[in-house]
């Protein structure tokens, strides 16, 4: 089996290089994974397969001519269905897109591309970015491939279960409340939201600008930084390599647990899971301390109030236009950004302000932040509402709570895999300085490095 | 605004538009928003100073859709080919 489950980019570099290996032949596996399992999980909304070994030809015509592009050379990935892909239709899930093509390459694509990296397909998505839970789609639900009955969450929902799933190595997708990350940690593999701005969000539908952020998600920490340099259009090296990352230096980088909000609301095996993970770090000799972001309960009001203003502005013409194209869900939420006052949204970017205060400060003198991706398993299709002890909430609200801070705030934060709890997948989420996520990254790496043991 | 009165009125309006549905969104909402104004920096004026939000770069952020930007990037090539790497002939 060509790309089995711990498949890596970085493994598969020097096999390819040595001829062990084809991109053709990386394509074909990956397109006979998605016919044999994309029936089921519906990752894709559109398979470029011939497109792709058209490519991948061309691309092991380059390496056999000694033209090696680097780390992506010949490398199948995915993207998020809101990224321009030129000639192929860009959906955002929703029936208000049918028709559309692409003119050009999104300048991430394009970058991608320019490294060698193949795309297989478009990924399904959440309508147009806004939910957490890959259901609701002009193309019906994504599910999650370690069990098809629950969700993979979302709105990255495609992408993540293409990369779980093996029908790619790796896929882009955008994170406005936590879409790469919660997918990511659901499906059991790595996510990637960078500092806000890094990676250019030009040729990619747009939720809610000031919150909407674009990144990796991989099968290892070491491949989301390959992919992030790129997509930040890091200069590649002449041998071929990549941009590598290395765990920082001994000692161990100190972390920090914002344990009030953040572990206030957890499900059990969620709880446990991350306690586990704490432990593990601990006795690999990680400094962890306690941290407090003083109004951190304040970020469900502050985010709502954003993205829902912003979201409304982005869709308000067509929600005029055309609002039956929408899903009734999708459509509802961004109707409801249209009474959302001006003043609160301002209001709103006052809390922001002092909310990205408060995690800069508690960064200072750590490394980064500690803390689960999500607070609950993945739940299955059509849980509304979760109850966690004596607490109801919307599982929209459940699975943005862990997330969504660091949206708001613009600090780069990543999710990486942490073992099972109730029998899937959980992640836990590192958080960086602004401006530092290639740091970010390095600690990530260590971390993922004692966690796989 | 008082937030009894913003709800009364939305939800007249949205009955007018035949989005009746919206009703317990705006309950939502309505908590969201009171919650908002009670926190203690928004009673105080904590936080008015100019500045960021916490965003780096911005490179791009705004933009979006297909026609967002596609000026910008230089090494984009066409739909049916690898695009070219740098330094190669165009």
């Amino acid at each position: 089996m060509i790309v089995s489950p711990g498949t890596t980019i970085a493994a598969l570099g020097p096999r390819l290089r040595r001829g062990d290996v084809t991109a053709g032949a990386l394509v074909e596996a990956c397109l006979a994974t998605i016919e044999k399992r994309d029936p089921v999980l519906n990752a894709f909304i559109t398979v470029l397969a011939n497109d792709a070994r058209r490519q991948a030809r061309a691309l092991d015509a380059e390496l056999a001519r000694g033209l090696d592009r680097g780390p992506l050379h010949g490398i199948p990935i995915s993207l998020k269905d809101i990224i321009d892909r030129a000639g192929t239709p860009t959906t955002a899930a929703s029936r208000l897109r049918a028709g559309h093509r692409a003119a050009a390459d999104a300048p991430v694509t394009a970058r991608l591309r320019a490294a060698g990296a193949i795309i297989v397909g478009k990924c399904n998505l959440h309508e147009f970015a806004f939910g957490t839970t890959g259901e609701e789609s002009a193309y019906g639900p994504s599910r999650n491939p370690h069990a098809p009955a629950h969700v993979p969450g979302g709105s990255s929902s495609g992408s993540a279960v293409s990369v779980a799933a093996g029908m790619a190595l790796a896929s882009i997708g955008t994170d406005t409340g936590g879409s790469i990350r919660i997918p990511a940690s659901a499906c059991g593999v790595v996510g990637l939201k960078p500092t806000h701005g890094e990676v250019r969000a030009a040729g990619v539908v747009p939720l809610a600008p000031s919150l909407d952020h674009v990144g990796p998600i991989a099968r290892s920490v070491g491949d989301a930084a390959l992919l992030y340099g790129i997509m930040c259009g890091a200069p590649r090296r002449a041998d071929g390599g990549g941009q590598q990352v290395e765990p920082p230096a001994a000692p161990w980088p100190r972390l920090g647990i914002p344990r009030r909000y953040f572990l206030d609301l957890l499900e059990p095996a969620v709880e446990g899971a991350f306690a586990d993970t704490v432990e593990r770090l601990a006795r690999a000799g990680c400094r962890i301390d306690d941290v407090d972001i003083p109004h951190a309960a304040d970020t469900g009001p502050v985010y709502l109030h954003t993205q829902l203003a912003e979201a409304a502005e982005q869709h308000g013409a067509d929600l005029d236009a055309r609002p039956d194209a929408y899903g009734r869900g999708v459509r509802l939420r961004l109707e409801l950004g249209r009474y959302v006052l001006a003043e609160d949204y301002v209001r709103a970017q006052r809390g922001r302000r002092i909310l990205t205060a408060e995690v800069d400060a508690a960064l200072e003198n750590r490394a980064a932040l500690l803390l689960p991706t999500l607070p609950i398993v993945p739940p299955r299709l059509g849980t509304d509402r979760i109850a966690i002890g004596e607490a109801t909430e919307t599982t929209r609200a459940l699975t943005l709570r862990l997330t969504q801070l660091f949206d708001v705030t613009g600090h780069p934060a990543i999710s990486i895999p942490c073992g099972t709890a109730g029998g899937l997948p959980a992640g836990v989420q590192l958080v960086g300085r602004r401006g530092e996520t290639e740091g970010l990254l390095a600690v990530a790496a260590a971390c993922e490095g004692v966690i796989r043991g | 605004m008082r937030l009894e009165d913003w709800r009364e009125q939305a939800r007249r309006d949205a009955a007018r538009r035949g989005l009746a549905d919206l009703d317990p969104l705006f309950d939502m909402l309505f908590r969201a928003t009171r919650a908002l104004r009670a926190a203690d920096w928004a009673r105080t004026g904590e936080g008015t100073g100019a500045g960021d939000h916490g965003t780096a770069g911005n490179e791009g952020a705004a933009g979006g859709g297909e026609t967002a930007g596609r000026d910008a990037d230089p090494i984009a090539g066409p739909a049916d080919a690898p695009p070219a790497p740098p330094g190669a002939p165009r």
